[in-house]
């Protein structure tokens, strides 16, 4: 009886870093990152194999992994070629995700996060935590912004994949000549666009940056479906 | 339709016309609200800067001193870089250094009070019921009314507004005065006073120039060439004084102007 409880509290750890684990990947894949089905797929019992300790803790020093953006993606990013640059390159690269083991988050541990990132020549880092950061912390990671795009998700907002409520409407990110063309076609300019904010929650997950436009695709009861597009600030 | 005859159709809405800026204006002014953003995210990243150097202190890390006796050089550093902060970012640095496992104070070189497991809540020895993540931000109560001291100072103005004033100054709780002569403390009140004048002048003119629409970080371009230029003033004509050799026109004179009545009248006055 002693013993039960702590395993329970060990097994409820398990299940929530599952949890978290299955949607980082979802999230990833999302992005449109290569990755095979079996790992976003994940099942608990695998998950419990591969990544705990024989106690039944979770290890979560293994928890990280990396992943480069698949052909379509890069596709996407890039620029359209002009003139003066008429072989651009796509400002996406390989991504990584880590699972942080600290209790506490301040400058320093950001700091390391941001230096391992960029030392292995990633575009983007992700860093899970337990605990929310410092205030200072999440001031600092601006400063790294043009080497590596470093984002920070809590494992409590990770628990359930937002995307997939029902409440939720499809969001496509849209390429740079999509967005040209439908400026084009519908005779706007940036501004006027609907805006969606860079901490919207969606836009966290799909890792919008300024300027990028998405098309909202909602179940329409008279018209069967209708698109809007926003612009991310 | 009735307007249908004569002429082409015009148009209800505005013609575009000319911008009423002139595009160089327009860029001027555009460069200007640049440099003041410019400014404002340096002073922001220097305040950052001053944090995270904060967070380590003290950097002198002797037996003798102590948060109550800090070395002079942590005082002096401390000072100037606690200048800028408003007290949230002083609340930042409180939360940072507690994430280093150190005391909140910024001058004290202990770790933090750590009250063991427990709940939320804690009951001190006085009796009073306190959060638990209040109590281990200190080492000791001491260092929290030492550390409350320095941020009652602190100004909720951004920090844009009053870099460029010099003499924004912090004192500590506990800056020695036990040894001062009444000589010297007569000394220090007077110049206090002093310096307390030379304040209000400042926040004067300062107040004034912002009422101006001044402000000291890249030129202004709403300035205009003025000249002064005298006008030249024509004196009238003195009129001639009626001379008293009796005119017979003298009487239809007014001011030494005769009106004059046109003998005929033309078509043209009817």
């Amino acid at each position: 009886m002693i013993d039960d409880l702590p395993n329970d509290a060990k097994s409820k750890e398990v299940v929530r870093l599952w949890r978290a684990w299955r949607t980082v990947h979802e999230m990833v894949a999302d992005r449109e990152y290569e990755l095979a089905e079996d790992e976003v797929s994940i099942s608990l019992e695998r998950f419990r194999d591969e990544y705990c300790h024989p106690d039944g803790s979770v290890n979560r020093a293994k928890l990280q992994f990396s992943a480069r953006p698949s052909d379509s993606m890069l596709r996407k990013n890039t620029p359209p070629a002009t003139a003066s640059n008429p072989d651009p390159v796509p400002d996406c690269g390989p991504i990584w995700v880590e699972f942080l083991t600290d209790k506490q988050f301040g400058v320093s541990q950001i700091r390391n996060f941001a230096k391992y990132t960029i030392t292995n020549n990633y575009k983007t880092g992700i860093m899970v935590t337990p605990v929310a950061l410092s205030p200072a912390a999440r001031k600092s990671l601006a400063s790294v912004e043009n080497l590596a795009k470093i984002e920070c998700f809590l494992e409590d907002d990770l628990l359930v994949n937002i995307t997939h409520h029902e409440l939720v409407p499809r969001h496509v990110l849209l390429s740079r000549e999509e967005k040209i063309a439908l400026l084009k076609r519908y005779r706007l300019k940036e501004t006027q666009l609907p805006r969606i904010l860079q901490k919207d929650p969606v836009a966290r997950y799909l890792g919008l940056k300024r300027g990028q436009v998405v098309k909202i695709i909602r179940v329409s009861e008279t018209a069967g479906r209708y698109a809007s597009y926003r612009l991310c600030v | 339709m009735a307007t249908g005859q004569g002429g082409p159709l015009k148009g209800i809405l505005k013609t575009p016309g000319e911008p009423s800026e002139k595009p160089e204006t327009a860029r001027e002014v555009a460069i200007r609200h640049a440099t003041l953003l410019e400014h404002r995210k340096q002073l922001e990243s220097q305040i950052l800067d001053s944090l995270i150097l904060l967070s380590e202190y003290p950097l002198v890390r002797d037996a003798q001193f102590n948060a109550s006796n800090p070395a002079t050089t942590d005082i002096a550093d401390f000072k100037a870089n606690v200048r800028l902060f408003q007290p949230s970012d002083y609340d930042d640095l409180i939360e940072e250094r507690n994430v280093n496992e150190l005391c909140g104070y910024t001058l004290c070189a202990k770790p933090r009070r750590q009250t063991g497991s427990g709940g939320e809540w804690k009951i001190t020895s006085s009796g009073e019921i306190v959060k638990r993540k209040e109590l281990e931000k200190w080492c000791s109560q001491q260092c929290a009314r030492r550390a409350l001291f320095v941020k009652v100072q602190l100004n909720e103005t951004a920090a844009w507004e009053r870099a460029g004033i010099p003499d924004i100054q912090i004192d500590l709780l506990d800056e020695d005065r036990s040894t001062e002569t009444e000589a010297d403390r007569t000394a220090r009140k007077l110049g206090e006073l002093k310096l307390e004048d030379q304040r209000q002048a400042a926040r004067d003119s300062a107040a004034l120039a912002m009422e101006r629409g001044d402000n000291k970080i890249g030129p202004s371009v709403n300035k205009v060439k003025v000249t002064l230029k005298e006008k030249d003033v024509k004196t009238p004509p003195e009129f001639a004084q009626p001379t008293e050799a009796g005119n017979s026109e003298d009487h239809l004179l007014v001011d030494g102007y005769k009106a004059k009545i046109p003998d005929k009248k033309k078509e043209s006055d009817v």
